[in-house]
Formats: C-alpha cells, sequence, structure tokens
C-alpha cells in the first residue's frame, strides 16, 4: 500500500491528501455519538440528566455488568442469542445470496419467454408498497409449521428483490465469451454457471452477501414473530430499547447498546480483510 | 445422419429449458407463495370498504385520495413533496458522493480501511439507536447547541428535531450523514472487478486521476450504479425515511411511505392499499425512464 | 458426469425446501393441550404479574403446566397472531385490542367470554355471591363487548379488564414547596385556579440545583412524544361540561344514540380546548422549554427532579423513574372547568364566580350535599363533575384467542384472576394496580406501605370515581376509520410548537370542516 502510494505523482497526492483530510471530518462526526454514549454510559441516571459536558464521577463499569445481566430474553443469554444470530444471519444471507445468483443469472444471460418480463416484475415488486399482509404471511408459515429455524429460512427464498437487480446487472456486464469457449468444449450450462460465471461475480455477490447479513443480523420482526424460542440478538437490543421506556435508565442503555455494536463490527472487521483477498483473487480462475 | 442432428439439438434445447427452469424455480415458488398468494388479498382491499353489510366493492378510497391530496390538513402534497426531498438528497446528491468515497477509498487514500470501516457504521447499527443518539446531540439542551453557544457567543437554542423551520432539514442532514455505507460496500465491490491491466495500461499512458475515474471507472462500473440508482428510484414512493423514529410525521416532516406505515398501525388498510396502488401506477414509468435513460447514458461493456 | 452434477445441484437445493418444510412439521407452532400459554405485556407495571397469577393459578390446578411469556413485544406479536387468527397462546393480558376489527375481519379470532362475565370469582372454591360482571366498575362493561351490530358478535364479552389505576394531573409537593414556601399554595380545584398557579411559580422565578447546576423550576412539563398524558386532564373537563354519559356517546359521535356530527365538536370541547392552550402555548411559557424534544422519561425524570411542578402522567412515574430525587408527588382530580360556573347557575364577576366555586368544590370534597347558591339539580351536577376521572382502565385487558386449545383452563384462569387473592396477587406485584372491583380493598398493611404519592392515587380510586376514557368500540371509530383527531397534527403538537403555533378555536373549526368533509363516507360504513 505504501508503494502504491509513493509511486502517485505530486498532483494525486495533494488533492489524495485533501480527501483524507475530508475523510477524516465525516469520520469523526461519526464517532463522535458513540464516543459520547461510551461516556454517558459510566454515569448514574442521574448523573446523566446533569451537565452536558462533564466526565463521569465515578467511572461505572458496573453499569456494563447490569446491561448484561438486563440483556436476557426469557431464559436465554447474550452467548446463547448471539448464536442464535449467526446461525439465522448466515443461513438467511447463504439461502438469499444462492437464490437470488441464480435468479439474476438466469434472467441476465439468456433469452427465454418472460426474461424480459421478469426483470420489469422485479422492479414492481420493489415499487409496489403492500400494506397489511403480515397476518397472512403469519398464518401461512404458523400453519404450514415453518415458524423454527430451519424453517424460516424459506422467508429468505426469495429471487426478486433489490439484490436480484443488482446482480443481474453484475452478470449482464460478465463477459460471455468464456461461457461460448465452455460451450464449444461441451461444458453443460450448469457447469458454465458454477465454474465459470459466479466465480467472476464474486466481489459483487460478497458485497451483496455482506449487506445481506448485517440486514439479516439486524432483523428483529422475523424473531419476534416466528422464533420466540431462539431469539436472536437484534430481538434483544428491540426489546432492551422498549424496556428503557418503562425503566428509564439511559446509562444501562448506552452499555447495552455499544455490546451490541461489538460482535457485528468484528464479524465487519474480519470480513472485510477477506472481501479484500477475495476481492482481488476473484477473476476468472484458469 | 439429419435425423439425429435434430434430435441432439432437440436434447440440447430441452436441457436448457430444464436448467432455466430449475435455477428460477425456487425464486418463482417463493413469488407464487410468499408474495402473490399472501398479498393478493392486500392488493384488492384497494377497492373494498367495510360496512354494516360486510365487504363492499368501491373505487371511495381511490377518489378520497385525489381530493384529500388537495386539502393542506392531511398534509398529503407536503408528503409527496418530502418524499421527492429524500429521494433528492438521498439519491440525487448521495449516490453520486458515495462513488466518489468508493472511488477514493479505492485509490487507497490514507487509513483507507479504518474509513471504510466507520464510513460503514451507521449501515451496521440499528436505526432505533443511531437516531436515539443523533436526537440527544441535536437535543435543544444538548451538545451541539452547547458548542454552537459557545461558537457564536449566543445562547442557541433551536429545536432541531421538533421545529418546523428545521425538522426536515434536519432530517435530510442525517438521511446524507448516514447514507454513505452500504453504497460504498456495493460501489467497491464493482470497482474492484476491474482488472488491473486496464488501470495499468492507463496509467503507463499517461492518464491523471480525474481523466480515469471519468473516462475509464465511470462506463465500467455503470451498471451497478445504475442499478443503485434504478433501486431508489423504484424504492421512491415507499421509503419513509427515518421519519418513524425522528418525530413521528409531525412538524412537517410527513412522507408518502409514513402516511401509509401510519394508517396501518391504526388497522386502516383500504385506503393506504389504494394510495400504495396509485403510486406504484405513477412510479413505474418513472423507473422505467430512468432505467430507459441510464441506459442509453453509457452502453454496458463486459469484461 | 456434468449433467449429474446439474441434476445433483438442483435437487440438492429443492431438498433443502423440502427438508425445511417437512422437518419444520415436527417442531412447528400451535398449543399445547394441558400446558396454559399465557402471554403478558411487560410495561410500567413490571414483568413479574404474570408469573405470580399463574403461580397462584397452579395451586389449584397441580395437573397442568402453566408457561408464561412475559416481555414489551407481546402486544406487537399478539397483534399479528389475533388478526391472522393463528395465534397459539391461551391467554394475552395487553394494552388495547380491536374488539371490532378482530370479530368482524378476523372471523371471530377471539373468545366470547360471556360465561366468564356470568360466573363467580374463583380461586380454591367459588367466591361470594356476586358474578363478574356484577363485580366490574360498570363504566366499563360496555367497552369489553363488541360495540357494532354483525349478529354474530352483538352484545358479547371479547375482553376483560386487569389492572390499571387513575391517572391525572400530579403535583410535585416538594417542588411547589421549594417555589412557593410550603402552606403558601393549595391544589388548584378550578381551571382558573391551576392558570393562577403556573403564574406564581412562574414568578416566583426559583431554581433547583442539579448536580451543582441550577435550573429554572417552570410550572408544568410534558413530553413530545406523548402528547396524550394532557388529555387525562383536558378531557376531564370536557366531561364536566358536557356530562360523562354525552363524554361517552361522544367516543362514537353519537348524540342520543343517533351519529350526529357535533357530537364530536361539543361546545365541553371547544371550552378545554381552550383552557388547553393556555397552558401549553409557547406564548406564556407555563411549560418547560424542553418538553416538546423530550421523551416521556426524561419529562418524567427532569419532574421528579423538581424541575417542574405539575405534570399530566400515571401511576406509573414513580415506579418507572429511577432516581435518587425522591420528592413527594400527589395525583390530584382534575380541577373543574372553569366554564362550568355558567353551567351550574352562579353569577357575578368572573373572580366572584371562580371563588364560590372553589368553595363549593371544598365542600363537595368534605362529603356535604347541598348549598345555599346552587339549586338541587344544578348542585348533583357539579358533585357529577367532581367526580370525573381518567383512567386507562378499559384498554387494560385479557382476551383468550379462538385458536387456544386450552379454553376452559384459559377462563378459568380469569376466574381465578377475579378471585380476592387474584386482586392481592395482582396489587402487590404491580405495587398497586388493581382491578376495576369497588368490593375488594387493598389490605391495611398494603395501605401503610405505600408511598404519599401512591396514597394519593389510592384516595382518588376509593372515592367513586365516575371514570371516563377513550373508547374505539363503535363501528365509526374501527370499521369507518374515524380517528381521534382528523388532522394529522395532535391538538397539543399544533398549539404547543414553536413555529406556526395554531390557537385552539382555528384547530376546533379545522377539525369541523374536516369531519364536515368526511361525513358522508363515514356514513356509509356504518348504515
Amino acid at each position: 500500500m505504501e508503494e502504491n502510494f509513493k509511486r502517485k505523482s505530486t498532483k494525486e497526492k495533494i488533492v489524495l491528501w485533501i480527501v483524507f483530510g475530508i475523510f477524516a471530518v465525516y469520520a469523526i462526526s461519526l464517532l463522535i455519538p458513540f464516543v459520547w454514549a461510551f461516556f454517558s454510559s459510566l454515569k448514574t441516571d442521574d448523573e446523566y440528566y446533569g451537565k452536558v459536558f462533564s466526565w463521569p464521577k465515578d467511572w461505572l463499569f458496573s453499569n456494563y455488568v447490569n446491561a448484561f445481566s438486563q440483556f436476557k430474553v426469557g431464559n436465554v443469554t447474550f452467548a446463547e442469542m448471539f448464536v442464535n444470530s449467526v446461525w439465522l444471519a448466515v443461513g438467511g444471507t447463504l439461502v438469499s445470496v444462492m437464490v437470488t445468483s441464480m435468479t439474476a443469472y438466469t434472467v441476465a444471460k439468456y433469452e427465454f419467454f418472460g426474461s424480459k418480463f421478469l426483470y420489469k416484475l422485479a422492479i414492481f415488486l420493489m415499487v409496489i408498497p403492500v400494506v397489511g399482509n403480515l397476518p397472512a404471511t403469519y398464518r401461512l408459515i404458523v400453519t404450514a409449521g415453518l415458524d423454527n429455524p430451519i424453517g424460516i429460512l424459506v422467508l429468505w427464498t426469495g429471487g426478486f428483490g433489490m439484490n436480484f437487480i443488482i446482480l443481474h446487472g453484475a452478470y449482464k456486464s460478465v463477459s460471455w465469451t468464456y461461457a461460448e469457449a465452455a460451450f464449444m468444449d461441451g461444458a453443460s450450462d450448469s457447469r458454465v454457471y458454477w465454474s465459470i460465471m459466479l466465480p467472476q461475480a464474486v466481489p459483487v455477490l460478497v458485497s451483496v452477501g455482506v449487506l445481506s447479513f448485517i440486514g439479516v443480523w439486524n432483523d428483529y420482526q422475523t424473531p419476534f414473530l416466528y422464533l420466540k424460542k431462539t431469539p436472536t440478538l437484534a430481538l434483544g437490543i428491540y426489546q432492551f430499547d422498549l424496556m428503557q421506556q418503562y425503566r428509564s435508565n439511559i446509562p444501562v442503555y448506552y452499555c447495552g447498546v455499544l455490546m451490541s455494536i461489538v460482535p457485528v463490527l468484528l464479524l465487519y472487521c474480519f470480513m472485510q480483510k477477506t472481501i479484500l483477498t477475495n476481492t482481488v483473487a476473484g477473476g476468472l480462475k484458469g | 445422419m439429419e435425423k439425429s442432428y435434430a434430435k441432439q439439438k432437440k436434447m440440447i434445447k430441452l436441457r436448457r429449458n430444464l436448467f432455466i427452469l430449475g435455477m428460477l424455480s425456487i425464486a418463482l415458488i417463493n413469488f407464487l407463495v410468499f408474495w402473490v398468494y399472501v398479498n393478493v388479498d392486500s392488493i384488492l382491499m384497494a377497492f373494498q370498504i367495510n360496512t354494516r353489510q360486510g365487504v363492499e366493492w368501491t373505487l371511495d378510497n381511490f377518489s378520497r385520495f385525489f381530493k384529500e391530496v388537495k386539502m393542506p390538513e392531511f398534509e398529503l402534497g407536503l408528503a409527496i413533496e418530502n418524499t421527492l426531498l429524500l429521494y433528492l438528497v438521498g439519491t440525487v446528491i448521495g449516490l453520486p458522493l458515495s462513488f466518489l468515497f468508493a472511488y477514493y477509498l479505492f485509490k487507497k487514500v490514507p487509513l483507507s480501511s479504518a474509513f471504510r470501516v466507520v464510513f460503514f457504521l451507521p449501515s451496521i447499527i440499528s436505526a432505533a439507536v443511531l437516531v436515539t443518539l443523533f436526537k440527544y446531540i441535536v437535543a435543544p439542551s444538548g451538545p451541539f447547541n452547547e458548542l454552537l453557544s459557545v461558537f457564536t457567543g449566543k445562547e442557541m437554542y433551536i429545536e432541531w428535531v421538533t421545529d418546523e423551520l428545521y425538522s426536515m432539514k434536519t432530517i435530510l442532514f442525517y438521511v446524507l450523514w448516514t447514507g454513505f455505507g452500504g453504497n460504498i460496500v456495493l460501489l467497491s465491490g464493482a470497482i474492484f472487478r476491474i482488472p488491473e491491466d486496464v488501470l495499468e495500461y492507463a496509467k503507463i499512458d499517461g492518464v491523471g486521476m480525474t481523466r480515469e475515474l471519468f473516462s475509464i471507472i465511470v462506463p465500467l462500473v455503470w451498471p451497478t450504479f445504475s442499478t443503485l440508482v434504478i433501486c431508489a428510484t423504484a424504492g421512491l414512493f415507499s421509503n419513509m425515511g427515518p421519519v418513524l423514529l425522528f418525530t413521528e410525521g409531525q412538524f412537517k416532516t410527513m412522507t408518502l411511505g409514513y402516511f401509509i406505515f401510519d394508517k396501518v398501525s391504526v388497522g386502516q388498510y383500504n385506503y393506504p392499499s389504494a394510495i400504495g396502488l396509485i403510486f406504484t401506477f405513477v412510479g413505474m414509468p418513472i423507473v422505467l425512464f430512468v432505467k430507459w435513460a441510464m441506459d442509453k447514458a453509457f452502453e454496458t461493456i463486459e469484461y | 458426469m456434468k449433467k449429474s452434477k446439474k441434476i445433483i445441484s438442483n435437487v440438492l437445493v429443492l431438498s433443502l425446501l423440502a427438508t425445511t418444510a417437512l422437518g419444520a412439521v415436527a417442531c412447528g407452532g400451535g398449543g399445547k393441550e394441558g400446558v396454559l400459554s399465557i402471554a403478558a405485556f411487560e410495561g410500567g407495571n413490571g414483568g413479574t404479574y404474570a408469573q405470580a397469577l399463574a403461580d397462584g393459578f397452579k395451586k389449584y390446578h397441580s395437573d397442568i403446566d402453566v408457561d408464561v411469556l412475559c416481555d414489551p413485544t407481546v402486544p406487537e406479536s399478539a397483534a399479528t397472531a389475533l388478526e391472522s387468527n393463528s395465534s397459539d397462546v391461551d391467554v394475552y393480558m395487553i394494552n388495547g385490542v380491536n374488539i371490532g376489527a378482530l370479530c368482524e375481519n378476523s372471523e371471530g379470532a377471539l373468545e366470547n367470554l360471556n360465561d366468564v362475565f356470568t360466573s363467580k370469582p374463583k380461586a380454591a372454591a367459588e367466591e361470594g355471591s356476586k358474578t363478574i360482571e356484577q363485580l366490574i366498575d360498570k363504566n366499563f362493561l360496555p367497552s369489553m363487548k363488541y360495540g357494532g351490530d354483525f349478529a354474530d358478535f352483538a352484545n358479547n364479552y371479547y375482553a376483560i379488564p386487569t389492572g390499571s389505576n387513575p391517572v391525572g394531573l400530579v403535583l410535585n409537593k416538594t417542588a411547589l414547596d421549594n417555589v412557593l414556601g410550603a402552606g403558601n399554595w393549595t391544589a388548584p380545584r378550578t381551571s382558573n385556579e391551576l392558570i393562577e398557579l403556573c403564574d406564581a411559580v412562574q414568578l416566583a422565578d426559583k431554581t433547583v440545583k442539579i448536580d451543582g447546576e441550577d435550573h429554572t423550576v417552570y410550572p408544568m412539563i410534558y413530553a413530545g412524544n406523548a402528547v396524550e398524558y394532557w388529555r387525562y386532564l383536558w378531557y376531564c373537563w370536557q366531561a364536566q361540561y358536557d356530562g360523562a354519559d354525552a363524554f361517552h356517546e361522544a367516543q362514537a359521535c353519537k348524540i342520543d344514540g343517533e351519529y350526529v356530527q357535533d357530537a364530536y365538536f361539543s361546545l365541553g370541547k371547544e371550552k378545554a380546548m381552550g383552557v388547553l392552550e393556555t397552558l401549553i402555548t409557547r406564548e406564556n411559557d407555563y411549560c418547560h422549554k424542553d418538553s416538546m424534544s423530550n421523551k416521556h422519561t426524561v419529562s418524567q425524570k427532569y419532574f421528579m427532579q423538581g424541575r417542574a411542578t405539575m405534570m399530566c402522567t400515571g401511576d406509573w412515574i414513580e415506579n418507572e423513574t429511577g432516581t435518587e430525587y425522591k420528592p413527594d408527588l400527589m395525583m390530584i382530580k382534575a380541577p373543574i372547568l372553569s366554564d362550568v360556573a355558567d353551567l351550574i347557575g352562579l353569577t357575578g364577576t368572573a373572580a366572584e364566580k371562580d371563588l364560590a366555586l372553589r368553595e363549593l368544590v371544598d365542600k363537595i370534597d368534605a362529603g356535604e350535599t347541598e348549598d345555599a347558591r346552587l339549586t338541587e339539580a344544578n348542585f348533583d351536577k357539579l358533585v357529577e363533575a367532581r367526580k370525573i376521572v381518567f383512567t386507562l382502565a378499559n384498554s387494560q385487558i385479557a382476551v383468550i384467542p379462538s385458536t387456544s386449545v386450552n379454553k376452559d383452563l384459559a377462563k378459568d384462569f380469569l376466574r381465578f384472576m377475579y378471585s380476592k387473592e387474584g386482586f392481592e396477587i395482582f396489587l402487590n406485584s404491580t405495587k398497586g394496580s388493581r382491578l376495576p372491583v369497588a368490593d375488594y380493598k387493598p389490605s391495611t398493611s398494603f395501605i401503610s406501605s405505600m408511598t404519599v404519592f401512591g396514597k394519593s392515587v389510592y384516595d382518588i380510586a376509593e372515592s367513586s370515581p365516575n371514570y371516563i376514557f377513550t373508547n374505539t368500540n363503535d363501528p365509526i371509530r374501527f370499521r369507518a376509520g374515524l380517528e381521534e383527531f382528523l388532522a394529522n397534527e395532535e391538538p397539543e403538537t399544533a398549539m404547543g410548537k414553536t413555529t406556526n403555533a395554531v390557537s385552539a378555536a382555528t384547530y376546533f373549526s379545522t377539525e369541523k370542516g374536516l369531519l364536515s368533509d368526511m361525513w358522508s363516507a363515514l356514513m356509509r360504513q356504518v348504515q
């Protein structure tokens, strides 16, 4: 990285340093609320409502212990909720990205009766706001017995959403020549998809996957409707948030909030590294 | 010989069709079950009202909209205006800015990996949490006003969220301030797919950053960029923005998405369903036009 | 090889779907017979009451199991489960359910509770001689029924009240003593006296020291995210002027059983809104300047700290607001709307009439039954006005979904809840919330353990109040969708906001115009 930077012209370097300045200001502005929340989390509730700018009197790290013990849904602990979150997020993301990829690829690369219609359908589905369908969905899921951690993955088998549009665009720009060469060698459509085209779209797939992962991770509605016995962290936070309406203790609330950010943040930092290594390696494999 | 060749062609075609069907089957089943079956009642509700005699078919919900949109007390006209403002800030301004951010991060601005994480922070955190923090900071007796007071020497007591003069602007600022994360990730993914050799050759040819950006990167990443624009335009009318968390639609911050949500939350389905349909008919042509325009701007280059 | 790979991969994916569906059926939803499943709302009253009731119930039913879920998301999931008529819970104890819509639109999602109401309470054995219907404060009975006229549901009970308490204007005695001096103020008896008290606090211009910082003490405070708390006060004024019965009918936009536009916009409402405007408008500066931006937890906190002397809130304030500040709070009955003086025939200048009114209120509170200045009818009218208390009790309810597999057990549970033992359990685990049964009294030990505030709430509850509440039981509310206020903006927000605040008169006339526009569409759905 250093090498790369040194090789740039002086003019470029100046521009990059200016941009660095802008980025730094923006980044600091994003971090300030969390720094604020951290210092507030170490106060008592009364202190919090006191002076606006003040250091915590007694640095109450005990608030974190308090928050941790309050962070329970029924008898399920923080650790169990974390595991449930991981299962749901990984499972949901895999299913969603795989199905969407298959659908987007087929519509983007093959012309068949209805292919153009399917694309317009995907857009239509994004435009139309359907209201009041929650009871019907609920009834369907409960009657079919899908309200458990495995069955609920069915909710993520939808192939027509924003991810479809993105992957459709991505696949459209992947060159067909490799595929044609493979067909001439006798490869089947399936082999072309799995071995040639899919790997080319890996960077976009990974980006879409990351965003889907975060979305599923933060989704609390699905757990509280269908997975009451196996709650996730998102549900824990939501309930914790609601409880604060009735038991005002803002510092403890901030503790809970900051604690809940940590797992996702660590996951994202870790995934970012794999994303970067993957994207550089992503491309046609011999 | 010819017969078996024709037969082979038929076999290939059959296999291809099976492949297509197989690939689409899961999404299609999901669509039929979880969209068509579940939603057909909800969509039909737009054409119904409940009366003493039961359910009646009518176009009243639609005529009600056209009547109420002209009445300021229902804030429907304002809702449309605010919705368009959200689109302007979030998409027309926000997306190109996100793209620039993604580009400079790609150019390895110092500390770019740290920046990536920080910029993405708002997208990771639940919106409720972030808005709560934000609201505390801009509260009238909160830190932001205190700092303003110090800098200006005057007592600053501005109600950034609960004063009509500022509330929508505050929400728009928030949308822009937190809106970079997801877009940067997607655009970065697209930029990373550009073959390194193309950029190397350009560098050897003496292409500077600006030219590289506009003549090489933009055209190559255009499909991803344009799909983000198209998606944002598709969600134009149903996006309620963070209005629920900030103001619940008060202080002149009503949006169409929130209007619909509000009616649904008190158990009214017919009227918001009709409004949803009206804006689907308005929105579809707009989205298709935007798609056409975006496709016209740059040809899709395959690589 | 390639062909089979394609087949395999497709089969794998499809089988994923199949196994999820199949394997899931084994551990799918649905209630269990013999296991009573209770889902309760955990809110201001805490989360232990449901378990405590369940434990008490189990003593008399040792052969069954009880499964209790108590958390703040229960009302949301209950709404979806009931609307889709596929709940697996046997008893919901939540804060608000749309009986009309659930009956009409969800094919009768609620179980008919008539037999619970016509039976007697039961713990170990049946208790007493009164049925539950006879025990419950009769004010609440109509709102427990389906309010429309579909034959299948008409006149049936579908909900039963759980515990609650009066809500209303709360004074911070400690703060008032701090600002005006102990003994230098009285709890306001009329709305004019309330305004005078606000003036006095404002004039005194005192501060309170919190954490080393001085904060101005305001007369009143409220919260922007809970402006409806104001209605605990000004709806009482409306009912005092129009009469409690007229108020209840007005909820259904009716006068004498007929739909009438003016029912919604009565004279009492107009006058009450006028007084509300005086209290809430920024021009008078009676309300704490942070009120509109505050969440209710923050405003309640400020109130407890003494930054304001009065707030409209409920009995949860002491439970909810954990703080080292423990002031003496006092809930008072809504002061009498000063315009009532004209209704009951008092004469003189405005000041004279109000003085007379205050004396009369004192007399009524002391238990006297007549006064020379008023006719018997007018005195009774004033007595009735003084009895009016706002409550949320009609929305703290329990229901049984019609999909329950333990209906008889669930009904027994409700009967247990209404026994003396159930009453005590509820009272103790919520620290003061009581079933609306006048015959049941808290024990003397409980009363002596009450705080000053708790005692003030208890006193109001014991004064044979005439309860008023908001009620959406009529088809014009739940079917036609007539909301509390037609404009998008709540009146408190419209009158209390910084910029472009609206006067009560303007808001009132705008509302009238809107109702007039919508009237024919509304009538189409209810007639």
